[in-house]
C-alpha cells in the first residue's frame, strides 16, 4: 500500500495515504483473526455502522492525498475533529448541500447495489423506468459539460 | 464471479439484461433530445447565443501560435478583461490595416505576459498593455482560471486540440454550451444564507463576456439588458474598500515593466499602456487605492513608454460602463476608435507602419 501511495505522487503525504489504507486492512484482518468473524455482516445496522466507519476512516486518508505538507494535513484534521474552534467558516451553505446530496446518493446506491448486479436490476425493473433513469443521467451529463482537462491523472 | 455472468475460457462474459432494450433506447433518445431542445431554448431566452465561443486556454493557444508562426500583423494586446472587452479588432484593422492578436485574459495580471514577450527575441512588434491599477500594481501575479497558459500553447496535446476543435464546432450551433451556465454553475448561483462572512460562490463572477473568432470579446448583452445580472456583476467586483496600494509593490511593478519595455525596444519593438474607463464605486475605489500620481504617472515615467489614460481624452470619457469595469459593446467601438486614433498619430512605431484597409 505504501507503493500504491507513491504511485499517486512523489510526496511523503501520498505514502501516508497508502500507509493508512494498509493499516486499516491490517487492523481488519487482526480483528477477524481474533474474533473469528468471517464473511459480511448480516444485520442491516451492522452493515450501516461499518459502512459509515469505513467511509469516515477513508476520509481521513484523503486529507493526506490532498494536502501538500503534513503540517497542512494536521491543520485540516484538527478542523475535522473539532479542534479549530476559532476558525473562520469557509464552506458556503450551497456547497454543503451539494456534498450532502451527493454523499447520500452514493450511500443509497451502494446500499441498493451491494448484493445485486446491474444486469439483475435492469432485467427486473420496468423498461420505461430504466430508460427514464438513463435519460436523466445522460441529460445531466450534457448540461453539466465539464472541462476534460480537469481529469486528475492529467497532472502526472 | 457475478451471479449473472459465466466464465468463458479466461474471459468473464456479462449477460445482456433481459429487457426491452430497443424500446428503452428510443425512449432515452426522445427524452434526451426533448430535454436538450428545451434547455437550449431556455438558455437562448436568457440571452445566450450560438456562436459565443466562451474563452479558454485553448482559444488563447491558437492565437499565441499565430505569433510563433509569424502569421500576424505585429500588434499584440495583453492584460486582463478591460482591454479584452474594450478593444474591437475590426476597428483596429479598419484604422491601421493591422488586426491585433488578442492575448488579454480575464482575471490575470499582465506582468507575466509582458515579461514573457520581453524574453522572446522574435517579438519586434507593438505590444498594447492594458492597465487596471488594482491588478497591475499589485503583488498578485496570478493567471487565475488560465493557469499554465504561457506553456500550454506549446504543450497542448493532440487530443486536447481535437477536443477544442470539436467544442468550437458545437459552440457555433448550440447556445447552452457556456461554462457560466452549466448545471453546476447554476446551482452555485442559488443565494442561500451563509455562515460568517462567506459571500461566495454567490458573488463569484458570473457570465460577463461573449467571445467570437480571434478571441474578439464583448461585454455580454445580458449585463446590459438585465438589471439583476448587472447589479450582481457590480457586487462581484467588490468589496470596494481597498487600502492604498503598497509603495514597494508599485515600485516592483514599475521596475519589472521598465525592464521589459527596455528589452522590447532594444530590438525594435514598442510597448504602449492603455488605461480603459471604469465607473461608479469601482472607479472611486481605484482613485483611492491606486492614485494616478503614484501608479500610472510613475509607470510612464519609469518605462518611458507612451500611455493613454481615458481621463485625458474627452472622447474616451462619458462612455457606457454598465457594470463599472467594462464598456458596453457600442462604447467599446468608440473607445477603440479613440485610442487607436491617438496611437496612430502619436506612436511612431505605428504611425510609420500604417497600412491600407486591405493590409497592403
Amino acid at each position: 500500500m505504501l507503493l500504491g501511495g507513491l504511485w499517486h505522487g512523489a510526496n511523503w503525504t501520498f505514502v501516508a495515504w497508502g500507509g493508512l489504507h494498509g493499516v486499516y486492512l491490517a487492523v481488519e484482518r487482526w480483528i477477524r483473526d481474533r474474533t473469528g468473524i468471517r464473511g459480511e455482516p448480516v444485520r442491516w445496522i451492522n452493515r450501516l455502522v461499518l459502512g459509515l466507519l469505513t467511509y469516515a476512516l477513508v476520509n481521513v486518508t484523503w486529507v493526506f492525498f490532498r494536502a501538500h505538507t503534513f503540517g497542512g494535513a494536521a491543520r485540516i484534521l484538527q478542523g475535522m475533529f473539532g479542534f479549530a474552534t476559532d476558525a473562520e467558516p469557509v464552506l458556503a451553505t450551497i456547497y454543503m448541500i451539494k456534498v450532502g446530496v451527493l454523499i447520500a446518493s452514493i450511500v443509497a446506491t451502494q446500499w441498493l447495489m451491494r448484493d445485486r448486479e446491474l444486469e439483475q436490476v435492469v432485467s427486473r425493473a420496468p423498461w420505461w423506468l430504466t430508460g427514464l433513469v438513463c435519460a436523466a443521467m445522460l441529460f445531466a451529463v450534457i448540461v453539466t459539460q465539464g472541462s476534460g482537462t480537469a481529469f486528475i491523472y492529467f497532472q502526472f | 464471479m457475478s451471479n449473472s455472468g459465466k466464465w468463458s475460457e479466461d474471459v468473464t462474459v456479462r449477460e445482456i439484461p433481459k429487457a426491452r432494450l430497443v424500446a428503452m433506447g428510443w425512449l432515452v433518445f426522445l427524452l434526451v433530445t426533448a430535454g436538450v431542445i428545451a434547455w437550449e431554448l431556455q438558455m437562448r431566452s436568457i440571452g445566450l447565443v450560438a456562436g459565443d465561443l466562451d474563452d479558454s486556454k485553448a482559444h488563447w493557444a491558437v492565437e499565441r501560435r499565430k505569433i510563433a508562426a509569424g502569421d500576424y500583423d505585429d500588434v499584440v494586446v495583453i492584460r486582463s478583461s478591460r482591454i479584452l472587452f474594450d478593444t474591437n479588432l475590426n476597428v483596429w484593422k479598419e484604422m491601421t490595416g493591422r488586426r491585433p492578436i488578442q492575448l488579454a485574459l480575464a482575471g490575470t495580471n499582465p506582468r507575466p505576459f509582458l515579461t514573457d514577450f520581453a524574453a522572446n527575441p522574435d517579438f519586434k512588434g507593438l505590444l498594447v498593455v492594458g492597465v487596471t491599477p488594482d491588478i497591475f500594481f499589485g503583488d498578485w501575479l496570478g493567471i487565475g482560471l488560465f493557469a499554465g497558459v504561457l506553456d500550454y500553447w506549446k504543450d497542448q496535446s493532440p487530443s486536447e486540440r481535437f477536443g477544442h476543435q470539436a467544442g468550437l464546432f458545437l459552440s457555433r450551433h448550440l447556445a447552452f454550451l457556456d461554462s457560466s451556465y452549466t448545471l453546476t454553475a447554476l446551482v452555485d448561483q442559488v443565494n442561500l444564507p451563509n455562515r460568517g462572512e462567506i459571500v461566495r460562490p454567490y458573488l463569484d463572477v458570473w457570465k460577463v463576456w461573449e467571445t467570437t473568432d480571434d478571441r474578439q470579446t464583448f461585454l455580454w448583452r445580458g449585463i446590459e439588458d438585465n438589471e439583476h445580472l448587472r447589479e450582481h456583476a457590480r457586487l462581484a467586483w467588490g468589496p470596494f474598500a481597498g487600502k492604498p496600494m503598497d509603495e514597494a509593490a508599485i515600485a516592483r511593478a514599475c521596475k519589472e515593466a521598465a525592464d521589459a519595455v527596455k528589452k522590447i525596444r532594444a530590438r525594435g519593438g514598442e510597448v504602449v499602456f492603455v488605461r480603459s474607463p471604469s465607473a461608479g464605486l469601482y472607479y472611486e475605489n481605484e482613485l483611492h487605492s491606486a492614485p494616478r500620481a503614484r501608479t500610472w504617472d510613475r509607470l510612464l515615467k519609469e518605462t518611458g513608454a507612451f500611455g493613454i489614460n481615458f481621463e485625458d481624452y474627452p472622447g474616451m470619457r462619458g462612455l457606457d460602463v454598465p457594470e463599472w469595469s467594462h464598456l458596453s459593446r457600442e462604447s467599446a467601438v468608440k473607445f477603440t476608435r479613440a485610442y487607436v486614433g491617438v496611437l496612430a498619430q502619436d506612436v511612431p512605431w505605428l504611425s510609420s507602419r500604417l497600412r491600407a484597409k486591405d493590409g497592403a
